[in-house]
């Protein structure tokens, strides 16, 4: 069972480094900026910066209760990704600085992420199992191949820590029961300690970002339905997403440095430029170490390179 | 001739084939919001500034040795070496005040630029003259307009018109592109927070790798005041500035793309990128060193 979810670094087109030269000296690239202010952060807790405001712009995932919203990326709506006549687009350097509060800094892990869409305004306030409404596929990773799934308190702030279970379609089509926990940690953008509960304790403050897979499976290709043991209260998104690649920066916790990170793709990531497909809504879950940290601000951009 | 070995970049080092230029910003005297991306062509400090001269919408050319045709404005690199081939080598570079950080600087080989496009109109502003460029049809070329005088309040979209490498014409933003209302000097105005900003460069058409040159641009509404330039450049590095007060180095032999070519006349300058408000007379210094084989 995966406990961390796999992304695609596959390429077809760029293949060498003649070709990723060729790219830049042919100026098939593009730099997109994005800047988000006083993203909420907690002790070791994965958050999304959707939630704040900023380029792109705060979305709080709402839509119709439960049903499944696909998402594809218009314009800035989320980090825009530029047009490439066909050819295939490949992320080639993640350049960011993290600001955590502006007082003692700690490490900060991200995860840049192309959201496929989610199941919004899940009502935490029933124990029922609540149904969810698959008549939209995936918009992008339609075979489910990669694809992850995480809960998210994104309405009204949770109030209990509880459990719950949600039913799950892998890739392989192979159906499962898939628990997890919620831990009340007082964030709204908070991502759930998500896990199979037999992989952690639910006192535990961290895990992985993404619920586990169904037997067999190498993603998650809908979720049928999901059930808390107790009612945590709030209303709750479950986002289905594909994580691109992680990058980090490197702090200092004695004093305020606020460490520059260039990610190369292919220097520090083993010449594996993760390709960004049409429509792709690219965006960054982030996890700050210690309490009370909030980005403030990440600020970057991204590197496009086509061919 | 070109660098295609340790050994080449060796024997160019101590050959002499070698020059470095330390150069100094300061912002002018307003603050800089964060979240935007600004213009540092017109900033003072050395090399001097650019005023922008020129005929209103007729496109002047740059480079190092003359610079906009009043003042020298590119950083100095050496001179012509043709047949030899010249690379920037590394670079640094660094902020003075908490409030210059985090940010962004990308040095950028000004092509030249159209002054003198009004922020007060609605109607197509028709681009003249023939650009000279450095690169072969502006392969790799990028526009931005910079704000030369404080544009209006009103809100106003950017519209325009441009040929892209092949050469073909008519080519069009792929998306609506926001300028800000009440835009200062030197913001490049579509960069920014709002709905439909973008930056630091105008988003071209699918399929296009660069400009090779400008037709018109139309506002969608008259802003109440104000100039700009459009600038064509062609982006050559990036570098990120997170500390205050320390040194950022970068080292582009060890980089992809590695050794960046400046083309013979390159009239080099620098964007900023602001991921914080910077205060007013904020100072960015560094170094650019630039090898030729």
């Amino acid at each position: 069972m995966p406990r961390s979810p796999r992304w695609d670094c596959d390429y077809t087109m760029i293949k060498s480094l003649k070709d990723v030269n060729d790219a830049y000296d042919d100026g098939r690239y593009h730099v997109s900026n994005f800047y988000k202010a006083n993203i909420l952060g907690g002790d070791q807790l994965w958050t999304d910066w959707s939630y704040s405001a900023g380029q792109p712009s705060y979305d709080a995932r709402v839509g119709i209760t439960g049903t499944f919203t696909p998402i594809t990326s218009s314009g800035n709506s989320a980090i825009y990704i530029p047009p490439t006549g066909g050819l295939e687009r490949k992320l080639a350097q993640i350049n960011l600085v993290a600001n955590p509060n502006l007082s003692s800094q700690a490490s900060c892990t991200f995860a840049l992420y192309d959201l496929l869409g989610y199941y919004p305004l899940i009502d935490g306030d029933s124990t029922e199992v609540q149904t969810l409404n698959n008549t939209n596929p995936l918009p992008r990773y339609s075979n489910g191949e990669g694809v992850c799934a995480l809960i998210i308190n994104h309405v009204a702030p949770i109030l209990n820590s509880c459990s719950g279970t949600v039913n799950v379609t892998g890739s392989n089509d192979v159906s499962a029961d898939l628990t997890f926990d919620l831990k009340l940690g007082g964030l709204t953008n908070e991502i759930n300690r998500s896990h199979l509960a037999s992989n952690n304790a639910a006192t535990a403050p961290w895990g992985p970002i993404s619920f586990g897979f169904p037997s067999g499976a190498k993603g998650i290709k809908r979720i049928n339905s999901i059930q808390f043991t107790t009612a945590p209260s709030g209303l709750f998104c479950i986002y289905m997403f594909k994580v691109i690649t992680f990058t980090a920066n490197h702090g200092d916790g004695a004093s305020i440095t606020r460490p520059a990170t260039e990610k190369d793709m292919f220097i520090h990531s083993g010449f594996s430029a993760p390709t960004i497909l049409d429509g792709a809504n690219l965006g960054f879950f982030s996890r700050t170490i210690t309490s009370n940290r909030p980005l403030n601000p990440l600020w970057g951009n991204l590197v496009f390179i086509w061919g | 001739m070109a660098i295609q070995s340790i050994d080449n970049l060796i024997n160019s080092v101590s050959g002499g084939k070698t020059v470095r230029y330390d150069w100094n910003k300061i912002t002018g005297a307003a603050a800089y919001t964060a979240g935007r991306w600004y213009s540092m062509l017109g900033l003072g400090g050395s090399p001097v500034a650019s005023t922008f001269p020129g005929t209103s919408l007729a496109w002047q050319t740059c480079d190092e040795s003359t610079g906009d045709g009043t003042n020298i404005f590119g950083i100095p690199n050496g001179g012509n070496v043709s047949t030899d081939k010249k690379h920037l080598l590394n670079m640094s570079a660094w902020g003075t005040a908490a409030t210059a950080v985090p940010s962004t600087l990308f040095l950028v080989d000004v092509q030249g630029y159209w002054p003198g496009i009004s922020m007060n109109s609605n109607t197509a502003q028709t681009l003249t003259g023939t650009p000279s460029l450095r690169y072969t049809n502006g392969a790799g070329c990028r526009l931005f307009l910079t704000i030369t005088a404080t544009a209006g309040a009103s809100a106003h979209n950017l519209s325009y018109s441009y040929s892209n490498t092949t050469p073909t014409s008519g080519r069009t933003n792929p998306v609506t592109v926001a300028c800000t209302a009440s835009a200062i000097v030197p913001h490049i105005t579509h960069s920014g927070l709002a709905a439909n900003n973008y930056g630091p460069f105008l988003p071209l058409a699918s399929g296009d790798s660069g400009v090779s040159t400008v037709a018109s641009v139309t506002l969608s509404a008259a802003s109440g005041a104000g100039t700009a330039a459009l600038v064509l450049c062609r982006p050559i590095a990036q570098i990120t500035l997170g500390v205050t007060g320390l040194t950022v180095e970068k080292d582009l032999l060890n980089q992809i793309p590695s050794l960046p070519e400046i083309k013979d006349g390159a009239c080099l300058a620098w964007i900023l990128g602001t991921g914080a408000a910077t205060a007013a007379n904020t100072t960015f210094s560094g170094q650019v060193e630039f090898v030729w084989g």
